[in-house]
C-alpha cells in the first residue's frame, strides 16, 4: 500500500479567482483533485491496483476522523469502511469498555518514560489506523470478552478494577527509558499500566514474525499486549505451573529439560512468556501444546504444560481455544460455504459459556484488496522486520 | 531483603561450599545440581530462602554467583550505598523500562526501574568485558 502525496497547494491569486463554492462541494472538489489526480497518474503508470466495486482499479487510501480517531479507508468504499470503523470502535467501547484513544497512548508513554528529554517525548505522534488494525483488536478482544466491560462484574476478576481500559495508535514508540532515549521503530506494541492504556505502533504495519498474516500477527500483538494487563495477576501461578523453568520472573532456572516457552521473544522473562503463552493460546492452540517441532528444553517446543495454564484460567473467565478452521493452515476461503465458526464466549461462568458467530471474512484481518501471507506459508517462519 | 542481604551475601561469596553449609546451618542435600545461571553452566545451587533469601550458585566447591530477586523492602538508592564508584547501565532482561547497573569492582549488579528492583546479583569482582562475557546475556530488544 502507497502512501498518497496531499493534493498540491493552490496559491492565492488562483484561489481567489475561482468561484466560490459551498464547503461540502469544496470538500468534494478536493478529494477530486487529489485522489482523482493521483488515480489518472496511476491508472498511466501502472502502479498497484486492487478489485474495488467497478474493476481494476487504484488503491486509493484517504484518512477520516471517526470517534476522534484517524482512521484510513479506502476511496473506493469510504462511506462502508468509515461505518465499520465506526461500528467497531462502538462495539469495542460498548461491550469490553475500552476507548480508542491514541491521545492517551501518547501521555502514557510520557508518563512513563520520565528520564527521556522532553524534546523527544514532544515528537511524539498519534498513527492513522488501518481497519486491519480495528478489526484485529476486536478480534483480539473477544478472547478476552468475560473480564472486560460489563461481563466483567459476574467474572473471577470482578474485584479488580480492569486493567486496560483504551487502546491507541501512535507513530513511534521510545526505546529506553534515560536521557539518552529516543523514538524507535521496532516497538510493535507496549502497555501502560499507570495509564490502563495499551498503544499499538506504526512498526506493526506489515510486521509479520509468528504468523505469515498479518491479521493474525496484529491480532497477536493485541492478545500479548492486553495479557500484560489483564493477566498480570495470574504472573506467580503461571512460573509455578511452567515446571521449573522459571526462578522468579526474571531468571530461568537452567534445568535440564524444564519445558521452554513457545516463541523466542518468550525467553525474555516469564512476563513475556506468559503473554506469549496467551497469543499462541487463542491463535493457534494446537501450535502452544504440540509445539514447532524443537526439541524439549528449547523454544518452539511443545508446550503442555503452558497450555494447561491457559486453559485452567480460561475456564473461570476464557473461552476454551476455538476448534476451528481458523486453526493452523486450515482456513477456508470467505465464500466456501463454510464459512461459520464459533468463538465461545463464557458468560462470566454462570452457564459455562455460549457462543457468538463470527464470519470468517470478518475474523480474516486483510481487507480485499490488501495483502495477504501466500497460502501454504509455513507458520512461524521468520521473516524480516517490516519498519516503515 | 535489604541492604544487609548484599553485605552478607559479599560475605558468603568468599566463603568455600563447606564454610557456606557451617556459617548457613545447610546440608549437602540442599545442593541441586545440574543447573546454569545465565552464562555461567555447570553449576549447582543452594537456596535455602528459610536460611539466606539469596540464591548461591556454586561450581568447583565455590560461590561463583549470588541471586538476590526482587526485594520489597530496599531501593536502589539504599543498595548504592554498598557499592562505591559509577556504575555501568545495561539493558536488563527484566523489561523496557527496566536498567542493569553493573558495578564490576564492587562484584554488585542491580535491575532497577528507579527504586524498584527486579533483582540484585553479586559475584566476584571482575572486568566488565568479563562480565559480559561469562555473566550477562543481553536480553533481545523489547518488542512487545
Amino acid at each position: 500500500m502507497k502512501e498518497r502525496s496531499p493534493a498540491p497547494q493552490v496559491d492565492a491569486v488562483e484561489r481567489s479567482a475561482r468561484p466560490r463554492t459551498r464547503p461540502e462541494s469544496s470538500r468534494v472538489l478536493d478529494l477530486q483533485r487529489s485522489a482523482g489526480n493521483q488515480a489518472t497518474a496511476d491508472l498511466l503508470s501502472g502502479a498497484e491496483h486492487s478489485e474495488g466495486p467497478i474493476g481494476a482499479q487504484p488503491v486509493q487510501r484517504w484518512t477520516e476522523t471517526v470517534e476522534g480517531e484517524d482512521v484510513e479507508v479506502s476511496f473506493w468504499r469510504m462511506k462502508k469502511e468509515k461505518a465499520e470503523a465506526a461500528a467497531i470502535i462502538k462495539d469495542i467501547k460498548d461491550k469490553y469498555g475500552i476507548a480508542l484513544d491514541s491521545k492517551a497512548t501518547i501521555q502514557g508513554i510520557k508518563d512513563q518514560y520520565t528520564n527521556v528529554p522532553d524534546k523527544v517525548k514532544n515528537s511524539l505522534e498519534t498513527q492513522k489506523w488501518r481497519l486491519i488494525d480495528l478489526r484485529s483488536l476486536q478480534r483480539a478482544l473477544a478472547f478476552y470478552a468475560p473480564i472486560l466491560g460489563a461481563q466483567r462484574a459476574s467474572s473471577t476478576r470482578k474485584d479488580d478494577a480492569q486493567e486496560v481500559t483504551s487502546v491507541g495508535k501512535v507513530k513511534q514508540a521510545i526505546n529506553t527509558n534515560k536521557p539518552i532515549g529516543k523514538l524507535d521503530t521496532t516497538t510493535l506494541g507496549e502497555y501502560f499500566r499507570a495509564k490502563k492504556n495499551m498503544g499499538l505502533f506504526k512498526a506493526s504495519e506489515g510486521y509479520k514474525s509468528d504468523f505469515p498474516d498479518e491479521g493474525d500477527q496484529l491480532t497477536g500483538t493485541f492478545i500479548h499486549e492486553i495479557a500484560h494487563g489483564l493477566l498480570n495477576y495470574a504472573q506467580a501461578d503461571f512460573i509455578a505451573a511452567t515446571d521449573g523453568y522459571w526462578t522468579d520472573r526474571n531468571t530461568k532456572s537452567g534445568k535440564a529439560g524444564a519445558e521452554a516457552p513457545i516463541t523466542e521473544y518468550g525467553e525474555t522473562n516469564a512476563a513475556e512468556d506468559m503473554c506469549e503463552a496467551a497469543m499462541m493460546y487463542f491463535l493457534k492452540p494446537n501450535r502452544l501444546k504440540n509445539g514447532d517441532g524443537a526439541a524439549a528444553g528449547t523454544h518452539g517446543n511443545p508446550c503442555p504444560k503452558r497450555f494447561a495454564f491457559m486453559e485452567k484460567i480460561g475456564k473461570d473467565w476464557v473461552p476454551p481455544p476455538p476448534a476451528t478452521p481458523l486453526i493452523d493452515d486450515e482456513v477456508k476461503p470467505p465464500g466456501s460455504g463454510d464459512d461459520k465458526v464459533m468463538f465461545a464466549e463464557a458468560s462470566g461462568g454462570t452457564d459455562g459459556g455460549g457462543g457468538q458467530e463470527y464470519d470468517i471474512g470478518e475474523l480474516t484481518s486483510t481487507p480485499p484488496g490488501e495483502s495477504s501471507a501466500p497460502p501454504g506459508e509455513k507458520p512461524g517462519a521468520p521473516e524480516p522486520t517490516a519498519v516503515a | 531483603m535489604a541492604a544487609g542481604d548484599v553485605r552478607t551475601a559479599m560475605e558468603l561469596l568468599e566463603l568455600s561450599e563447606e564454610e557456606l553449609l557451617a556459617r548457613l546451618g545447610a546440608d549437602e542435600d540442599d545442593i541441586e545440581p545440574g543447573v546454569r545461571y545465565e552464562g555461567l553452566e555447570n553449576l549447582s545451587v543452594l537456596y535455602r530462602p528459610d536460611l539466606f533469601p539469596g540464591r548461591i550458585y556454586l561450581r568447583d566447591g565455590r560461590p561463583q554467583i549470588i541471586y538476590l530477586s526482587a526485594p520489597e523492602d530496599t531501593t536502589e538508592t539504599e543498595l548504592r550505598g554498598v557499592v562505591h564508584g559509577l556504575g555501568v547501565d545495561l539493558p536488563s532482561r527484566a523489561g523496557k523500562m527496566f536498567n542493569h547497573r553493573v558495578y564490576v569492582e564492587a562484584g554488585i549488579a542491580i535491575s532497577a526501574d528507579g527504586d524498584e528492583i527486579a533483582f540484585v546479583e553479586v559475584f566476584p569482582p571482575c572486568s566488565l568485558a568479563e562480565y559480559e562475557h561469562d555473566i550477562y546475556r543481553e536480553p533481545g530488544p523489547f518488542i512487545r
